[in-house]
């Protein structure tokens, strides 16, 4: 019983971080057509960032994340996205590959490709005890984060100007436009979310892990790319479920299947989404009324 | 006054010509990745290769020429090992030393077999790397992997009389796989199946938390006496979330996990033992090892980051008492004196190689226990009964 | 800027997609306040029209106007901004929006108020809808909130593409309605494509019938009527085609 609700604790953290994770990428989705893998490298940045610091007041640390990272994203966006803003997928999808590629050896020729551990937060690693439950500080702090972030983010979108342009621009980019819609505007803005989504993943992955590696937010993109596809493409609340399912579903397969399966997770979780494309290729949270008039 | 500067720079630049140019040196060559992912693995052993040739040089030479290294870079790249092989031997390279991994290695140890030169790894520790993997000329520094899980087996249950265990085992990569597989087998022999109280895996790169592992092992019943990790890239962040969730058993590992540079992530670790090369923080039983790192700190200005350094000295060392017994620098030849060593001491440790197996696999490693941060030697050990090589 | 003096004029236009000739030398000038019905035969080269006037289309030779100044080279969004605001056959509303914000998102790139968005819903009369997603509504309301959101960038010329395609006689008055109430506030001029010849004959001052790029008569809706052209290629044909 004990495990049951640790697993669940568990699965529900780790989804979290997913779940913001695809957020980020389902915007820039949404409004632009991209899929940005370069968001791996955001949030790696942002963990290089944080260890550079680790030794200064954590507040004045996480604030220099943000910072940082929004204004990578701003930057990415002006001198690699907008002049490409107008291809095809495919062309925007290899200029992110690109892009990330470029940060990640930019990681490695700065700080080399070893793995540097440093300590931030070290306060999240205590727990808190329910009856025989211990939930640590750290999923607290990511569950309320990501709440947080997310209920921010949507009303954001629902309630500024800002916000409701960028939700028309991401259902339909061009009409938008002609409605008098500002693409940079809208565009760098939807990148500073992202940039700050990006900072605040890099926060909580580094109070979990005290490790800056060049390549580890990429799981983080991928997952938040596959997340963004079974949500639905250009639906923000199916990413952010998708993301809160995908996360949820790896910890859940992991706590279940005999240690022999275990290492086919990966492959088990894949199936599940490619039996979703199969089935809903509109995406899990998507329905199939909202399609038709697409 | 201007003619003077260019007679400086004529003997300047006459003065780096390449090796093959002088007709009293020997070259060795490092096709190596320089730069990229697998960068930080080389950088040790090679600093190490290029501290033993220092030394040699300093002694009058091998044979009476002068060691001299040409480097070439692999950018990490498996396929890029056969270019940079190619180029070092193209600059007449009597030996090359290849990268610490099977994978990252082989191809450029594959040019050297096919050019009948001698082509060492530093530290790739799968015994494929050696005759039925590659060819005759290819040899590995390292204790094999599956020596290294066998030993911890024995060191845990004869030396710490640890009963019961929980195996937690990084998919990601064969050496980690390998590790602990010789381990269960190993503990099984020593002790039962049943003292296997729980296993369990994740993946180095993919799991971005390991939560689910960790809750199995807190709600695992009875507790283990101890943990065998074996893990490798960004174990530091599996130890911390392992540490942070008030998992405070033991944790057993291999030389994946030598070095301080992920300590950071737990201030304070303790009760973390780790079998490695050598002791990289001039606390080493052999004051040979300490002699070592005082030098590659002398020249480097930094000790070296793991003990894995150790193996890059001793293939230059290898290769050049090899050299000295055969008289010449003919690749049969030297072969001939290498497949002869016999518990030959060298800098990482009695060495044997036959004509059929490339590999160590039983040399004794350095057990270390981190107490609060910090490495404290606290013996050499192997295990009693050796692993059955298969390739 | 005198707006009131300034027409909305395309001079000579011309549009070939390879040998295919879609314009012809087509002249038209819109004034403010005025509505022009544009009718044609399907090809006969009212979509092409639209398409140039907005932007959309770069014409081959020939230019568009507004007032003095050319705006034939514009992209379409730029020509939006200069006021020439257009609706589609395909309407293109932001499906997930509720109705107050697809207004609302027009709107505010003009700087406007939440205020103007609920004041262009009532005009519509789609007050009652305003919280509703877009998607959900009906054919006919959603052609209405097309025109809502076009007048929230207050244009002073509005190109209307079948906004009455597929409606009840009864949604037809409505629009008709509509469009005369948004003109008789905004003074905004209009260009009306359409099939319904009772909207056409009713609600323009004008028409310019179109047919295989050409135009083939213009004049008040009485002498196109009674155009013996015009009859022959159009009229006979839509009498046939509809109803």
């Amino acid at each position: 019983m004990t495990f049951a609700i640790q697993t669940l604790i568990d699965a529900i953290s780790v989804g979290a971080l997913y779940a913001i994770s695809a957020l980020g990428i389902g915007l820039l989705f949404g409004i632009m057509r991209l899929v940005n893998f370069a968001q791996s490298e955001f949030v790696t940045v942002g963990v290089y960032t944080l260890m550079m610091l680790a030794n200064a007041w954590f507040p004045l640390a996480a604030l220099a994340a943000v910072v940082v990272v929004v204004l990578l994203a701003l930057t990415v966006e002006r001198l690699a996205f907008r002049p490409v803003r107008n291809a095809d997928p495919a062309t925007l999808l290899i200029a992110s590959f690109a892009v990330s590629y470029f940060l990640q050896n930019g990681l490695v020729l700065l700080f080399g490709a070893r793995p540097i551990g440093f300590d931030v937060l070290p306060g999240l690693g205590q727990a808190i005890q329910v009856e025989t439950v211990r939930i640590p500080l750290l999923n607290i702090v990511t569950i309320a984060a990501t709440s947080t972030l997310l209920l921010g983010v949507g009303l954001f979108l629902r309630l500024t100007r800002t916000g409701i342009e960028m939700r028309a621009a991401a259902v339909d980019f061009r009409m938008a436009r002609l409605m008098g819609v500002k693409a940079d505007r809208v565009i760098a803005v939807g990148f500073g979310l992202a940039g700050i989504m990006s900072a605040v993943v890099s926060i909580l992955y580094a109070a979990q892990t005290g490790t800056a590696s060049p390549a580890m937010g990429l799981q983080l993109a991928l997952v938040g790319f596959v997340a963004t596809v079974i949500g639905g493409m250009g639906n923000l609340p199916g990413a952010v479920l998708g993301g809160l399912a995908v996360g949820a579903i790896s910890v859940l397969l992991q706590a279940v299947l005999p240690p022999d399966l275990r290492v086919f997770r990966e492959a088990f979780v894949y199936a599940a989404v490619i039996a979703v494309l199969l089935l809903r290729p509109q995406g899990l949270f998507r329905s199939a009324a909202e399609r038709e008039r697409v | 006054m201007k003619i003077l500067m260019l007679t400086a720079l004529a003997a300047v630049a006459v003065s780096v010509l390449p090796a093959s140019a002088q007709d009293d040196a020997v070259t060795v060559g490092f096709p190596l990745a320089l730069s990229g992912f697998v960068a930080p693995y080389d950088d040790g052993p090679l600093k190490a290769a290029l501290l033993a040739i220092d030394d040699i040089n300093s002694r009058g030479g091998l044979l009476g020429e002068k060691i001299i290294s040409v480097e070439s870079d692999t950018k990490s790249d498996p396929a890029q090992g056969a270019t940079a092989a190619t180029d070092v031997l193209g600059k007449a390279a009597k030996m090359i030393m290849v990268t610490c991994d099977f994978d990252f290695g082989a191809p450029a140890a594959l040019v050297a077999e096919s050019q009948n030169v001698i082509a060492f790894s530093s530290c790739a520790a799968d015994p494929k790397f050696g005759v039925q993997g590659i060819g005759k000329n290819a040899y590995t520094m390292s204790t094999a992997s599956i020596s290294q899980g066998a030993t911890l087996a024995e060191w845990a249950h004869n030396e710490k009389g640890f009963k019961t265990v929980y195996i937690l085992k990084d998919t990601m990569v064969e050496y980690t796989k390998s590790v602990c597989d010789s381990f269960e087998a190993r503990w099984t022999e020593l002790s039962s199946a049943e003292s296997i109280v729980g296993r369990d895996t994740f993946h180095g790169v993919n799991d971005t938390s390991i939560a689910s592992q960790i809750s199995r092992i807190k709600a695992n019943s009875p507790q283990p006496d101890f943990v065998m990790f074996c893990g490798a890239v960004n174990g530091g962040s599996a130890v911390r979330q392992i540490r942070a969730a008030g998992i405070d058993l033991p944790l057993l590992s291999s030389e994946s996990m030598d070095g301080a540079y992920w300590l950071a992530a737990i201030p304070n670790l303790s009760d973390f033992y780790v079998a490695v090369y050598g002791s990289a923080f001039g606390n080493d039983p052999d004051p040979k090892v300490n002699d070592f790192v005082k030098s590659f700190s002398a020249k480097y200005g930094v000790a070296p980051v793991t003990g894995h350094a150790l193996t890059g000295y001793s293939v230059v060392e290898a290769w050049a008492k090899a050299v000295e017994r055969a008289g010449t620098f003919d690749t049969d030849a030297v072969r001939a004196e290498l497949d002869k060593f016999t518990a030959e001491p060298l800098m990482v440790g009695k060495t044997t190689f036959t004509p059929e197996l490339h590999i160590n696999v039983d040399r004794p490693m350095l057990i270390m226990k981190i107490v609060n941060g910090k490495h404290e030697p606290i013996e050499r050990f192997i295990t009693t009964k050796l692993p059955k090589v298969s390739f | 800027m005198n707006t009131a003096s300034q027409h909305l004029v395309a001079e000579a236009i011309s549009v070939r997609f390879g040998g295919l000739e879609a314009l012809r030398a087509v002249d038209l000038a819109i004034g403010p306040g005025e509505i022009v019905g544009l009718i044609g035969s399907n090809g006969a080269g009212k979509s092409t029209l639209i398409n140039v006037l907005s932007g959309f289309q770069r014409p081959t030779a020939g230019a568009v106007k507004l007032g003095d100044r050319p705006i034939g080279g514009l992209s379409p969004h730029l020509v939006a901004r200069a006021g020439i605001v257009r609706t589609f056959q395909a309407v293109r509303l932001f499906q997930d929006l509720s109705v107050v914000n697809n207004v609302a998102a027009a709107a505010a790139a003009l700087g406007g108020s939440l205020s103007t968005a609920n004041t262009l819903i009532e005009m519509l009369g789609l007050s009652d809808l305003r919280d509703q997603r877009a998607g959900s509504l009906s054919y006919a309301h959603q052609r209405r909130l097309a025109i809502a959101r076009s007048l929230a960038l207050k244009p002073r010329f509005l190109l209307l593409d079948e906004p009455a395609a597929g409606m009840t006689p009864a949604e037809v008055a409505d629009i008709k309605a509509i469009l005369l109430e948004v003109r008789e506030n905004t003074g905004t001029g209009m260009l009306l494509v359409e099939h319904n010849m009772s909207l056409v004959m009713s609600t323009c001052e004008r028409l310019v019938v179109l047919d295989s790029g050409r135009v083939i008569a213009r004049g008040s809706p009485q002498a196109v009527r009674r155009d013996p052209a015009v009859r022959a290629s159009y009229l006979g044909e839509v009498s046939g085609e509809k109803q």
